[in-house]
């Protein structure tokens, strides 16, 4: 008898359904399993075999042919476990029960337990989209689950649980939906604005960051705290949306990073990988396309610390997804698209010693060394960091004079009226921030008046900034006007984004 | 073609020689004078060179005297725009002739009347705090006006001096160690560029030479000996600056340095001139008062807020943070102010440490 059981296999953030048809056959005993497996699914076989043995069922001793539909999707991962074995034993009529529109994911264990699967998230949602609205899912993972509306999600802790729930001996109560706000409100961050001593500057500048979308670069000697305001960025980004949750939470199921005890990533990420990854793990990449860091920390902050010492190519390579907000990755196995929304943050040193600049201590190297170490972040990336701040260390003396610093939740505050006043303004267009302002809408939107014209012509002649500068201090100098209240840019809102500038 | 005397085309050919030393090229001097062609010359030179060099790099020598090098040489010249400006030419500047050690021949290009002019020399060390950078700008914007900038090429004070003149629209001469071809730094070539078209570069060396750790020091004799005065920006104790004052002492010009604090390396060589009878200067004022030259100060209008500012920084530099606790303010409302004054050239940013460029007197800030 022919058996069809259902479930899911990914294929970037998009879940493809695959039917699992099962035959039990006369003829000398083997378990053969055809339609593009990838080596998980062909040594899913086993697994299978020895589940179902210490599960107290039996594996016929027949010839036992599993197809694996549509044949020209390649399949991989072990979520198909669950689905194999549940189509064995309703073959060899071990089970009894209906299987239409239940998906089945889940990898085995040899003893017959259910063990968590990656991409639980993005499966259920797509198979919503589909019309499945049914789900037996291993425990650890259900969780993920619980977020979404319309799935009717059953959790099973083993083979066992799944056959007693299938069979109607023992059915297993589905998962309650959870309420995403209820979650939102009390968000604990290590990090706080407040805990940051002195660097106003600093700060200053990571709330226009911020408010305005900007990416931001911080310059400045080891040991002044770079690190620790970049920390500090996700702690102050508006909080995240239900449907921002959903998409970031997608993305890290696919990698299996979501935590079992939330089930939903509810705070922004914050991503920093070391300067020695590979453009691959940032970009995302390999022979089954997994997502990058760049897409791990979509809807949050991606930091590349000592930004210079990253691979050329590596940082040339954010260049089009800082820009589109997405990556699409090619690989001979096909083509997938991954968000990639970010805010950048890097930080450098102002030359390879670092003391640059410093009134007291003496930089030892040629200019040619500094030269150097800053072509390594070329022009056209720079020109995507619209604000470039230099850390100094404050003196300890001078710390304790410092009034007790703002938190992070007011500054948020702050910040999540100025994002509304974008909202409103660029509500035809088809951006979010002023940061992701082109030409067309700095002219429409960012109009100088003479007096701010002058001030920006005197600031270049002065102070040499470069022509590539203008439109980012032009969209910074919009986003301080905005955090003013201000509907016009005014020349002080010019100048203070000029004061943000380094190269 | 420029036309170029006798004994000036044998000059020309003998100093594309780079093996050969000055002081030997001196000791032919006398010989140079009078002789009506290289074959000439080498009759009466024979003796001396063949004894101080030897007879290989003779022999090279030799096989170099015809006709057709020179012209090979002097089609190269002519081709890159270069005009050798030997002892001999009424154009070479009589200030440096008076010097100890003249060079044999100025290669220059650009504006060759700026030899004549009164010139005055702004000079610093390439690893410059970003104050000291402000602080010669500061000069040469005022300077320029009244004199020839002259300095040299490098990253730091030089290349920043020639920037302000050439913004300033004034005339500046950049003296390079070694030839045209080969611009050290590299990356300043845009800059000799720039020089070339509104001013004078000068180097002793013909085109093809690199420049070579030596001729630094041997160039700087050029910039003190071309100028009336030397005004060092900044410099270590060992820097490349100590060789432009010593020669600045030697020839007996006017020798100017600007104090630093104690316990900054950057400017413990322009104490140390200080010291040793160098004229302290703070402001560019000052110059011009040593040389009688009358100015009238323009006066910019401050606003409250950047006097205000102004007189906070009087006490030395500050870092924003500071400031903001001191006078009460933001940060945001801080640094717009801060940015003007920068604008307008009265404080420099090194990091977010703000601090003064300018000499500013109480009753500016009231």
């Amino acid at each position: 008898m022919i058996a069809k059981a259902n479930t899911y296999t990914l294929i970037g953030l998009s879940g493809i359904p695959v039917s699992v048809e099962v035959d039990v056959n006369n003829g000398l005993p083997a378990f053969e399993i055809v339609g593009l497996a990838d080596t998980a699914v062909k040594e899913a076989k086993e697994r299978v075999r020895s589940a179902i043995k210490n599960s107290g069922k039996v594996m016929p001793t027949k010839r036992i042919t599993a197809n694996l539909a549509p044949a020209d999707v390649k399949k991989e991962g072990s979520a198909l476990d669950l689905a194999l074995a549940v189509g064995l034993l309703k073959s060899s009529a071990q089970l009894v029960c209906d299987l239409e529109g239940v998906i089945f994911l889940g990898e085995l264990s040899l003893d017959g337990s259910l063990r968590r699967i990656n991409g639980v998230l993005p499966i259920i949602i797509s198979a919503i989209e589909q019309g499945y609205k049914k789900f037996v899912l291993p425990k650890d993972n259900a969780l993920e689950a619980s977020f979404v509306s319309g799935a009717t999600v059953y959790p099973a802790q083993s083979l066992n649980e799944v056959v007693e729930h299938l069979s109607g001996i023992k059915p297993i109560s589905p998962l309650e939906l959870r309420d995403y706000s209820s979650l939102t409100q009390n968000i604990v961050y290590d990090s706080d604005m407040s805990l940051v001593k002195g660097q106003a500057v600093a700060k200053r500048a990571l709330e226009i960051a911020v408010a305005g979308g900007h990416n931001v670069l911080f310059v400045g000697a080891p040991g002044t705290g770079k690190t620790m305001l970049a920390k500090c960025l996700p702690t102050i980004m508006p909080d995240m949306t239900f449907e921002e949750a959903l998409e970031t939470t997608k993305i890290h199921s696919v990698c299996g990073y979501v935590k079992d005890t939330d089930g939903i990533l509810y705070t922004r990420p914050f991503r920093s990988p070391h300067h020695t990854a590979s453009t691959v793990s940032i970009t995302g990449g390999g022979t089954h396309v997994k997502p990058g860091e760049i897409s791990l920390a979509h809807n949050g902050v991606l930091f590349l610390d000592e930004m210079p010492e990253y691979n050329r190519a590596t940082l040339e390579a954010l260049r089009q997804p800082l820009e589109d907000g997405v990556i699409t990755v090619s690989r001979a196995s096909g083509t997938v698209t991954y968000p990639a929304n970010v805010m950048l943050c890097g930080s450098m040193n102002p030359c390879p010693c670092g003391n640059l600049g410093s009134p007291d201590k003496v930089c030892t190297c040629t200019p040619a060394q500094i030269t150097k170490y800053k072509s390594k972040i070329s022009g056209p990336l720079l020109d995507r960091i619209d604000i470039q701040v230099e850390v100094d260390s404050v003196k300890y003396s001078e710390l304790t004079e410092v009034q007790s610093a703002e938190t992070s939740q007011t500054i948020r505050a702050r910040v999540n009226k100025v994002r509304a006043i974008q909202r409103e303004r660029f509500k035809d267009e088809k951006i979010l921030t002023n940061s992701a302002m082109g030409e067309r809408q700095i002219i429409k939107y960012c109009k100088l008046s003479q007096e701010c014209e002058s001030v920006l012509k005197s600031a270049y002649e002065r102070l040499h900034l470069s022509p590539r500068a203008r439109s980012r201090v032009i969209k910074v100098a919009r986003t301080i006007a905005d955090m003013a209240g201000s509907a016009d840019i005014r020349p002080e809102h010019v100048l203070e984004a000029v004061s943000y500038r380094k190269y | 073609m420029i036309k170029y005397s006798n004994a000036e085309l044998v000059l020309i050919w003998l100093d594309s020689f780079v093996g050969l030393e000055y002081k030997h090229k001196l000791a032919l001097f006398d010989n140079l004078k009078n002789c009506t062609g290289i074959k000439d010359f080498l009759q009466k030179s024979k003796d001396y060179i063949s004894s101080t060099i030897g007879e290989k790099e003779y022999s090279t020598i030799l096989a170099s005297a015809n006709q057709e090098y020179l012209t090979f040489l002097l089609e190269n010249l002519d081709k890159k725009g270069i005009i050798a400006v030997t002892q001999f030419s009424k154009d070479y500047p009589k200030r440096l002739m008076e010097t100890e050690i003249p060079p044999l021949i100025l290669y220059a290009k650009g504006n060759l009347e700026l030899l004549d002019s009164e010139c005055f020399a702004i000079v610093g060390s390439r690893k410059s705090l970003p104050s000291s950078i402000a602080i010669a700008k500061d000069y040469a914007k005022t300077l320029c006006s009244h004199f020839t900038i002259v300095t040299g090429i490098a990253e730091g004070v030089d290349s920043a001096v020639i920037e302000q003149t050439l913004f300033s629209e004034g005339r500046v001469i950049s003296v390079n160690a070694g030839g045209f071809d080969n611009v050290y730094p590299k990356r300043n070539q845009a800059l000799f560029d720039k020089v070339v078209e509104k001013g004078l570069v000068l180097s002793e060396y013909p085109p093809e030479t690199f420049a070579q750790p030596f001729m630094f020091p041997v160039r700087n004799r050029i910039i003190a000996g071309l100028s009336k005065g030397v005004l060092i920006a900044n410099g270590e104790i060992k820097s490349g600056t100590r060789y432009t004052a010593e020669y600045g002492f030697e020839y007996g010009k006017d020798v100017f340095a600007i104090p630093y604090g104690v316990g900054v390396a950057s400017g413990a060589g322009c104490n140390d001139l200080i010291k040793r009878g160098a004229n302290l200067t703070d402001s560019p004022k000052d110059i011009l008062d040593f040389y009688s030259v009358k100015e009238t100060p323009e006066r910019e209008e401050l606003s409250p807020e950047e006097k205000q500012v102004l007189s906070a920084l009087l006490d030395g530099e500050k870092h924003v943070e500071k400031l903001c606790l001191q006078l009460k303010k933001q940060t945001f409302e801080i640094l717009p102010v801060l940015s003007v004054l920068e604008i307008k050239g009265y404080v420099v940013k090194s990091g977010n440490v703000y601090g003064l460029c300018r000499k500013i007197t109480e009753e500016q800030c009231n």
